[in-house]
Parts: C-alpha cells; sequence; structure tokens
C-alpha cells in the first residue's frame, strides 16, 4: 500500500512538471510543483480507496495543493497560479473525458437503435457529469485560498522585507 | 502468430525480385553519397527513401499484409513517412552533411538489414517465411543509420517516428515472440540519445533555460528509464 | 504634478506591462492589481478596463487632475510563468523601493529578453508527463511507453506548427489525431490499450485558460472568465474532434 501511494505521488510529480513546462515557468518553481501534484495526487488516491468519491476527494486535494502553493509560493517568490496550475493538471479525470467522447461517437453510430443509443446516452451523461464536476472542483478547491487568504496571496512576489508594516 | 509469418511468406514470395532491386539501388545510393556527395545524389537518396517507404505502405501493408488487422492504420504511418520525404525534397531540409562522428555505430546499423535474415534462419525458419531486408524495421534501422552518419541536419519528426516503430516492434517481441525486432528495439536507444546529444551539444549553453547540466541529465534519465524497461521485459520473457 | 508628457510616457510603459501579462495567460484581476500597483509606485492613479483582446487605461494625475488614456492591444502571446512571477515581482519592487520610470523601464526590458523553455527539454518532458498519465491510469508498461512516443510525436508537431504560425483550432485537432493515431498501435497487442488512446491527447488540455477563468468569474470579471472559458472549451472540442477521426478509423478494434 505504501509503495503504491509513493509511485502514485512519484508519476503525479512527473506529469505536473511536464505539463508545467508547456507553461514555461521559472526553474525554482520545478520542485514545489512536484511536490505539490504528488501531495495532492497521493492524498487523492488515498481518499479513493478508502471509499471517497471522485469529486470530494479531488475538492480535498485540490484545497491541500491551493493552500500548499500558498505557503510555499512566499518562499520562492512565485503567485499561487504558477505553482497550482500545473499541480493540478494530473488530476484530470481524463479517462472519464474520453469515455464521453467515445459514447459521443458510438450514439452517432447507433441512432437507428433506440436501446443502444439510450444506453449511450446515458453514458455521455454520466462521464461528462463526472469530467465536469471533478474540473470545477480542482479549480474552485484550489483558487479557495486567494479568496480566503486575499491579502497573503496577493503578496507572495513582495520582497519579505517589506511585507510586515 | 501464424497470420504474421504467412504475410510475410507470401510478400517475399511475390517480391523478392523487386526487393532484391530496392536493396541493390540502396546499396549504390549509400555509397554514392558517401564517395560523391552531389546536390543531384542527395535528391536521389531523398526520392529512394520515399518510394522506400511508399513501397512498405504500399506493398507490404496494403498488398500483402492486408489479412492483419490494422495494416491499414500501419499504412497510414509510413504514407505519411513517404510525404515526409517528399516534403523535404520540397523544403529540401535534410542537408546530407556527414559529421563523422557516429560512422562505427552508423556501419553497424547498415548490416542490420542483413542481420534480420540471418537472425531469421539461424533459428531455424526458411526462405521465403524470414524477415527480408526490405520490411518496415530493417527499413526503420537503415534510415536512422543514414541519419545518424549524416546528422548535421535531420527531421525530428523521422527520428521519433522510428523510435516510436521501435517501440511497437518492440511489442511484437513479447507479444507475438518475434526475436529479430529486438534488433531494432535496442538499437533506437543509443540512436535517440545520439540525436538529442548532438541537437544539445549545438543548442545549449549557459545562458539557455534551463542549462546545459539539467538537459543532459534528463537525456540521461529517459534513455535510462527506456533502457530499463526493455532490459526488464526481456529478462522477464526470456529468463523469469 | 506630472506634465502631460510624463503622464503619456507613464501609461505607455503599463499598457505595455499590462498586455504583456494579459497575453501571458495571467489572470486579469492580478493584471489589474498589478498595473495599480505600478501607477502607485510612480504617483498615479490607474484605472484598468480589460478585456479578451483589448485594453483601455486611464492614468490620473490627482495632484493637477489631469488624465491620460491609452488603448492598447493585447498580443497572442505563449502563456509563461516565469513572466508572470517576475513582472509581478518587478511591479511590487518598484512600488516597494519606489523605483524611477527609467529603471523600471529597464528592469522590464531584462525580463522579457529571458529565454523561454528550450523546445527540446519541454518535449522530453511532456513526453515523460503524458507517459506517467498513462500510467496514474493504470496502463501497464507497454501502454506507458507507446504513450510517450506518440506524445512526442505529437507535441514535436504542435511546436512545428505552431512555429509555423497556424491557426490554433487547426493545430488542437492535428496534434490530438496524431497523438492518438500513433497511440492506436496498442490496439495490436493485448494490453491496455485503451487507457493508452485517451491520455495520449491529454497534454493538450488547456488548463491555464480553464482555471483562469474560473478565478476571474469569481473574482468579479464575469466578462473575461466567460470568455476564457469560451475560448478552452473550443479548445477541448477541437481536442475532442482530433480523439474522434482516431475512433472513427480504430473503433472496430475497441468493441
Amino acid at each position: 500500500m505504501l509503495f503504491e501511494i509513493l509511485s502514485d505521488g512519484f508519476f503525479a510529480a512527473v506529469a505536473a512538471i511536464g505539463f508545467g513546462a508547456i507553461s514555461d515557468p521559472p526553474m525554482r518553481a520545478f520542485p514545489v510543483i512536484a511536490l505539490l501534484a504528488a501531495a495532492g495526487h497521493a492524498l487523492r488516491f488515498v481518499l479513493m480507496h478508502n471509499g471517497m468519491d471522485i469529486a470530494t476527494a479531488s475538492l480535498c486535494a485540490s484545497v491541500v495543493i491551493g493552500v500548499g502553493s500558498l505557503l510555499l509560493g512566499g518562499r520562492i517568490r512565485c503567485p499561487m497560479t504558477v505553482l497550482f496550475i500545473p499541480a493540478l493538471l494530473p488530476m484530470i479525470p481524463g479517462m472519464y473525458a474520453y469515455k464521453t467522447v467515445f459514447a459521443m461517437i458510438m450514439f452517432m453510430q447507433h441512432l437507428g437503435d433506440s436501446a443502444a443509443s439510450t444506453l449511450y446516452m446515458e453514458e455521455i451523461l454520466r462521464n461528462g457529469f463526472v469530467t465536469f464536476c471533478v474540473i470545477f472542483m480542482l479549480a474552485a478547491g484550489a483558487a479557495a485560498p486567494i479568496f480566503l487568504f486575499n491579502k497573503r496571496a496577493h503578496s507572495l512576489t513582495r520582497n519579505k522585507k517589506y511585507i510586515s508594516e | 502468430m501464424a497470420v504474421f509469418w504467412q504475410t510475410i511468406a507470401g510478400y517475399n514470395a511475390a517480391t523478392w525480385p523487386l526487393q532484391a532491386l530496392l536493396v541493390v539501388a540502396g546499396i549504390v545510393l549509400t555509397t554514392l553519397l558517401y564517395r560523391r556527395p552531389s546536390p543531384r545524389v542527395k535528391v536521389a537518396m531523398k526520392v529512394y527513401l520515399a518510394l522506400l517507404n511508399g513501397w512498405i505502405a504500399v506493398a507490404y501493408y496494403l498488398r500483402a499484409c492486408a489479412e492483419r488487422p490494422y495494416s491499414e492504420v500501419m499504412a497510414l504511418f509510413w504514407g505519411v513517412m513517404a510525404a515526409v520525404w517528399i516534403y523535404d525534397i520540397a523544403v529540401d531540409y535534410t542537408t546530407f552533411e556527414r559529421t563523422r562522428k557516429h560512422d562505427r555505430i552508423a556501419f553497424v546499423f547498415y548490416l542490420m538489414p542483413f542481420v534480420y535474415p540471418l537472425f531469421s534462419l539461424l533459428r531455424g525458419l526458411e526462405f521465403p517465411m524470414v524477415t527480408s531486408p526490405v520490411m518496415p524495421c530493417s527499413v526503420a534501422v537503415f534510415t536512422i543509420g543514414l541519419l545518424l552518419s549524416f546528422s548535421k541536419r535531420v527531421n525530428l519528426f523521422v527520428i521519433l517516428f522510428l523510435c516510436h516503430w521501435a517501440l511497437v516492434g518492440f511489442s511484437k517481441v513479447y507479444f507475438f515472440g518475434i526475436p529479430e525486432d529486438l534488433l531494432l528495439a535496442s538499437a533506437s536507444v543509443p540512436a535517440l540519445y545520439l540525436f538529442f546529444k548532438e541537437y544539445i551539444d549545438l543548442n545549449f549553453h549557459r545562458d539557455t533555460k534551463p542549462d546545459l547540466r539539467v538537459m543532459n541529465f534528463l537525456l540521461a534519465a529517459m534513455c535510462a528509464a527506456l533502457g530499463v524497461f526493455f532490459s526488464v521485459t526481456i529478462w522477464q520473457q526470456f529468463i523469469g | 504634478m506630472k506634465t502631460a508628457a510624463e503622464l503619456k510616457e507613464i501609461a505607455q510603459f503599463i499598457a505595455e506591462y499590462a498586455t504583456r501579462l494579459m497575453g501571458s495567460g495571467v489572470h486579469t484581476s492580478r493584471v489589474v492589481r498589478n498595473s495599480k500597483r505600478l501607477g502607485e509606485a510612480l504617483g498615479v492613479r490607474v484605472i484598468v478596463s480589460a478585456f479578451q483582446k483589448v485594453v483601455t487605461f486611464s492614468v490620473c494625475d490627482d495632484d493637477s487632475g489631469e488624465v491620460y488614456s491609452e488603448v492598447a492591444d493585447i498580443p497572442p502571446l505563449p502563456i509563461s510563468f516565469e513572466l508572470n512571477a517576475e513582472l509581478s515581482a518587478l511591479s511590487w519592487e518598484a512600488y516597494d523601493r519606489q523605483m524611477p520610470l527609467p529603471e523600471i523601464r529597464a528592469r522590464y526590458a531584462e525580463i522579457v529578453a529571458r529565454p523561454r523553455l528550450d523546445p527540446i527539454f519541454t518535449l522530453i518532458l511532456v513526453g515523460l508527463a503524458n507517459a506517467s498519465f498513462c500510467r496514474l491510469f493504470g496502463g501497464d508498461w507497454f501502454a506507458v511507453s507507446i504513450v510517450f512516443t506518440a506524445t512526442l510525436l505529437g507535441f514535436f508537431l504542435r511546436q512545428r506548427m505552431q512555429a509555423r504560425g497556424f491557426n490554433h483550432y487547426v493545430i488542437f485537432i492535428a496534434s490530438s489525431f496524431a497523438a492518438s493515431m500513433y497511440a492506436s498501435v496498442a490496439l495490436m497487442f493485448d494490453t491496455t490499450s485503451e487507457v493508452a488512446l485517451a491520455t495520449s491527447v491529454l497534454y493538450l488540455i488547456p488548463g491555464v485558460p480553464l482555471i483562469n477563468g474560473v478565478i476571474d468569474i469569481v473574482e468579479g470579471h464575469v466578462l473575461n472568465g466567460i470568455a476564457r472559458l469560451t475560448s478552452a472549451l473550443m479548445l477541448i472540442i477541437c481536442i475532442a474532434i482530433g480523439l474522434s477521426c482516431t475512433l472513427m478509423i480504430v473503433k472496430n478494434g475497441l468493441l
């Protein structure tokens, strides 16, 4: 079990680094991105393993990532979004999204067959809804600390010398 | 995997004179490219490569291997490669300028297409049911060798595709039990390393982002991961 | 007190600064905040209204009551977190140390001139990322390796097409088609080919506009947020179109 959690965290970290690299982050942000992604994804893995549904687990994980980016962002002087957007990407529900697209195609192929098309419509709705919910939860959960700790979140890139006024 | 070997046998029996012609043309053009690299020879080489890839797409996949599932998709891939070479002629991208850095390994790669049938014969297979020098994997190995030898300016898309092909071949080793394809798979990792290394040496210095050290580390990590994957799988299949 | 010429100079610099930020994929409220802060550092009040393609500014000098307005186009730049971080830090530094305009301008030029991540470095990282993504979804090692090279091919195509200046949507359709097509060879083998197909296109997901859109909406820039979400949705539809083309070709192998 511990090995599974660790490997889950490791692959999430690699994925986050790679997806982060597309958006050209500063080099100093990479270790933090990897750490946040590993922590968030491993947490979601554990929660889902213990019977929590994917949307709630994603929300918990994304809140952890958001708070983590708030705490670590000041240290390396990076805005929160720079850290948490790449860290969230490994949690995108790719399989659900894929199944939605696949069901859409199959639905179109079986328009004449009402039993099969009902089945595929149900698939579309089910998978599409999960995809939407999870993505929304991810965005909302990670962005929540920005609104909760407004002042601190807005001065992460400020030199520490001047903050204590 | 009976269908696999049957289609190969049919292909060899039907086309061996043409295959021999293609091999001879390949040898002549490669020698010319080393001895007298004139612009005309370079264009001829590209035409030959386009022809070769097109041949694989049409004669091998569409005609001979029509029984196999997914042969159309494979034909599409090799057709795209032929198109890439025709595009290359049009924009004159690959310069075929010799670098002399990887000559030795390139010659090993040139020999590979002929090692393929030998390997089959050594395994106790008989003509026409053997791998031949004009088959996807042999063509891939030949192209990699050629590009290594003239690696001044290569089309990375070709390299990436051939490495992709090597992985497909490697999966064939594992799932279908065709050990010939190990040759291509084991050749692809050092080739990938050398091509990227060439790029790094040219483009990276201290002011780039990231610096040279990080890039070298990433390249080493990638090749190590591929190497570990290959060796563990082989070890599992043949020893474990 | 500022002269009209000074005011104009400040407005033009802030316009360049803010459009650079907007173009590099920074959410609207941060752009507004940074511009206001920069204005405060220079002793003027800045009022910004940002849209998807254009930003309008008014720079007011409260001592003299003088107002100068400027409208600037947002250039379509690639997303850059580095500019986001460094330019935000610049606005704080200007504010805290009361830097004069020429110094800020020099620092700005230095930051903007820094090199982006090398494309080949990004290429390899993205390949590894998508491969580990495949692993996260439960793909076996063959699927992982096939997704790795398929992603390299797809992302390379995207980079080349971007360098040639192709239309955004065309790029997304083409590279998602290429990546999923090359990943579809997994169907030949007894492996987790469905996972391989599904993950091969995920490197294209426009995460930055998606999350920026949500942040913008929550922070009250509803119009901008919806605009961002709409463009992200368009890109996702393009990914789906590319993937569908592949699925239409190979779907018999999936049933």
